[in-house]
């Protein structure tokens, strides 16, 4: 024991005594997160004409049935799908920024979501306009007892495509500014209002109590309602095909990846390092101590999945801190479950230390075990998401981003980051498990083959 | 009393079959407390053997006991009696050295006090105490020679080998480890497995010598065993630089008591003569009465270099 634990000290000693290899440790995968989290925060929050064309192809169903105010519910579809599709206006930023399509109904959008053609789907409720205006005998009894009358709520419903995790919420930002147009409180009181005299033929007292002023409170009652933060009256929620409710963070994104796909590197250099001892002797010069293979093996496999692991800690605690100075201090790309946070980062380290082993075994010396590494750490990760989002690869290679452990450490993550909990990532707990013991094996079994020193 | 080393018909080939023949039927027998050199040129296959008889290599046949344990049955209780310094710096050239051999200490078992103690000893033995903290990277050739010998004594082991110990070091260096090899032995009783490519070395430090050549040991036994095998014959040069030797001075000197042979190389006339010094007067005064001159005189009595190249016709450092 004292043996191996002598092994795994003098491993991460090395490790992280390294001033190179601590740039590459820390430095490059923060410093990248930083560099994408600030890019994406410039688009999120661009001017109308900074805004890039992306067409985004997103779907509106506009089930709005209106009220004798109009239809609000229109406003959405005449702002975001241009009147004559084959030539939208240019220079009408959102015209370019998505590609919007109007549908008769969900059950014909949906498919599209799921399948990916869509990215996001807006469902606007047939009572939208209705809701958004308060029925006068609404207004009258409250008027009457002197209390602030209601304001309707109704609500927008956002559809989207789980793995579109970049543009489906730039299209959620986009129908909340609509939907903030539309709810400030000068459309509450006028919607309210224009309702209350087009009570009055009806309900002459009603016209009474206008006309000398009897209702001003009431109106002021409602604006300052509606002008509460909190109070607005459309709630746009969002729900992504699983069910759950997703919001996006591209710092959420990216971290993670960066720190799955250079923690990757670590492992790997750090399995491969046992080539490096071979050729200097100092693994000879183990072997002939009275230490077992079996000591000198996991002492180096342990020490290298700590130095794993302690970079994990590392770095998912400095990008809280980029988190929270780029995003505001509320920010937490991680989410707030340590334990998860905790199980993931351990099933993830197996999972690419596994992997490392496997590489490092099937190499003769560290320069082919780096370019081997560099290899396919790199495909893996381009492969996994963590450059961009696997959503952008064709249906039938999707099965592909689930070979690789980045994959399922950046999923686990972003759902963590979304509210997920333990429950939320047990099935990428597992699959990193499985991944991990599939490339230990092949590790272990080619360098047995290999051990004659 | 038994061997503590022991060897029969070890043998080794890298990969078979068609790999070269590293060792070929070896057999050693070494006294606890002797002073063993494996003599050989560059490919010998003292590496090789050494590497099995610290159980770094599992042998292509035959058996290797050490202290009474068998090293592919009981790896461990060998490695405990042994100390390894390998041909390599095998050392952590990021670290100390205080704490390369902190580590290896802590391989070898030790721990605690005992382990600083055993650290401070061998500092002291290689003299290196004042650097101990300093970075081995930082370390000239001989300095890391010496830590790495240490490395392989921390534990006092009974039994150390030595591969190389002395290659690439400044005499100064070489000096101080031939005489801490010397040292183990008298003031610890330690068995040494010593190999070398300088004969001076082998001559200067063992009890036994075992000459070794293309993986099989052609010659064995004490510095003076071995050379009487060549005979008595001293080596005469007299250096003539490029004046031409008429033939019949040649014949004339092969005439003259005790001379052998002779032939003419570089530049000198190399006399082989039984008791040379004798042989030389005569010698002398043939080359005045006939012109030739002669500007230096070199006797030089047999060595193991001259036991190697009667056994194989080659130099050692060829
Ligand atoms: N790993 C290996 N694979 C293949 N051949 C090897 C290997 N190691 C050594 N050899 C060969 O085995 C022979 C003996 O090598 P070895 O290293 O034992 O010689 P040595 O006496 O230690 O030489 P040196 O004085 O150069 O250290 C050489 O011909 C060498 O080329
Ligand atoms: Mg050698």
């Amino acid at each position: 024991m004292r043996k191996l634990w002598a092994i795994i000290w003098k491993e991460n000693y090395l490790r992280f005594t390294d001033r190179t290899g601590a740039i590459y440790m820390f430095a490059t995968p923060i410093l990248l997160s930083a560099i994408i989290g600030l890019a994406f925060s410039g688009l999120m929050g661009a001017k109308a004409n900074d805004v890039p064309a992306l067409n985004i192809p997103v779907g509106i169903v506009n089930l709005d049935e209106g009220s004798a105010q109009g239809n609000f519910g229109a406003i959405f579809v005449t702002a975001l799908v241009p009147a004559d599709s084959e030539n939208p206006d240019p220079t009408n930023p959102l015209f370019t920024l998505f590609n919007a399509r109007t549908f008769a109904s969900p059950d014909e959008a949906m498919p599209l979501v799921q399948e990916g053609a869509l990215a996001a789907l807006l469902v606007i409720p047939a009572d939208f306009t209705a809701s958004l205006s308060s029925t006068p005998a609404a207004y009258m009894a409250a008027a009457a007892s002197g209390e602030t009358p209601p304001v309707g709520h109704t609500g927008l419903v956002i559809h989207w495509n789980r793995q579109a995790q970049i543009s489906a919420p730039i299209f959620r930002d986009t129908v909340q500014a609509i939907a903030n147009g539309i709810s400030t409180s000068t459309i509450a009181v006028n919607s309210t209002v224009s309702a209350i005299v087009r009570a009055i033929p009806s309900n002459p007292a009603l016209g009474l109590q206008l006309a000398s002023g009897g209702l001003n409170d009431t109106i002021a009652g409602i604006a300052r309602a509606a002008a509460q933060p909190g109070a607005n009256p459309i709630l746009i929620q969002q729900v992504d095909v699983a069910g759950e409710q997703v919001g996006f963070d591209p710092l959420a994104y990216f971290s993670p990846g960066f720190a799955i796909f250079f923690m990757g590197f670590t492992v790997t250099v750090g399995s491969a390092s046992i080539l490096q001892e071979h050729r200097r002797w100092t693994l000879q010069r183990m072997v002939t101590t009275p230490t077992t293979n079996a000591t000198i093996l996991g002492g180096k496999m342990l020490g290298t999945y700590i130095g794993g692991l302690l970079q994990m800690i590392v770095l998912i605690l400095a990008m809280i801190l980029v988190g929270r100075i780029l995003e505001g201090p509320e920010a937490n790309i991680w989410g707030n479950d340590p334990v998860a946070i905790a199980i993931l980062t351990l099933c993830a380290v197996a999972a690419a230390t596994g992997v490392g082993i496997a590489i490092a075994s099937f190499a003769k010396t560290e320069e082919q075990a780096g370019n081997l590494a560099a290899f396919i750490l790199f495909t893996m990760g381009l492969v996994g998401g963590v450059f961009f989002p696997t959503l952008t690869m064709p249906e039938f290679l999707q099965f592909l981003p689930r070979l690789t452990f980045h994959f399922w450490g950046m999923n686990g993550y972003t759902e963590l980051a979304a509210g997920g909990n333990v429950m939320s990532i047990l099935d990428n707990a597992a699959a990193l498990l499985v991944i991990a013991g599939i490339f230990f094996t092949i590790g272990l079994v080619q360098f047995n083959r290999r051990l004659d020193l | 009393m038994p061997s503590i080393i022991s060897v029969r018909d070890l043998k080794k080939q890298y990969n078979p079959p068609d790999g070269p023949i590293a060792v070929c039927d070896v057999d050693l027998e070494i006294q606890e407390g002797e002073i063993y050199s494996l003599l050989g040129p560059n490919g010998a296959g003292k590496t090789t053997t050494i590497s099995m008889l610290s159980g770094l290599l599992t042998p292509g046949g035959g058996s290797i006991t050490i202290g009474g344990h068998d090293i592919t049955t009981e790896a461990q209780q060998v490695k405990r009696l042994i100390g390894v310094v390998p041909q390599e710096i095998a050392l952590y050239s990021r670290l100390s050295a205080r704490q390369n051999l902190n580590f290896f200490g802590q391989l070898y078992g030790l721990s605690g006090k005992e382990l600083k103690q055993a650290v401070e000893e061998v500092l002291a033995m290689i003299d290196l105490t004042d650097r101990a903290n300093e970075k081995i990277e930082t370390y000239s050739g001989g300095m890391k020679r010496r830590v790495n010998i240490a490395v392989g004594l921390l534990h006092k082991p009974r039994i150390v080998y030595m591969d190389e110990p002395t290659v690439g070091v400044d005499p100064q260096s070489r000096r101080r480890i031939l005489d801490t090899v010397l040292e183990l032995k008298k003031q610890l009783g330690m068995t040494v497995l010593y190999t070398t490519h300088y004969m001076e070395e082998a001559q200067e430090l063992s009890d036994r010598v075992g000459i070794i050549d293309h993986g099989e040991i052609i010659a064995e036994g004490s510095t003076g065993q071995l050379i009487q095998t060549v005979g008595e014959e001293d080596q005469i040069q007299l250096r003539v630089g490029e004046q031409e030797i008429p033939a019949a001075i040649i014949s004339q000197m092969e005439q003259v008591e005790g001379v052998t042979h002779i032939r003419q190389q570089d530049g000198d006339l190399v006399v082989r003569a039984t008791r040379g010094r004798r042989a030389l007067p005569a010698l002398i005064t043939i080359a005045s009465h006939s012109d030739v001159q002669i500007n230096s005189v070199t006797v030089k009595e047999p060595d193991l270099e001259d036991v190697f190249l009667h056994l194989t016709g080659r130099g050692l450092r060829e």
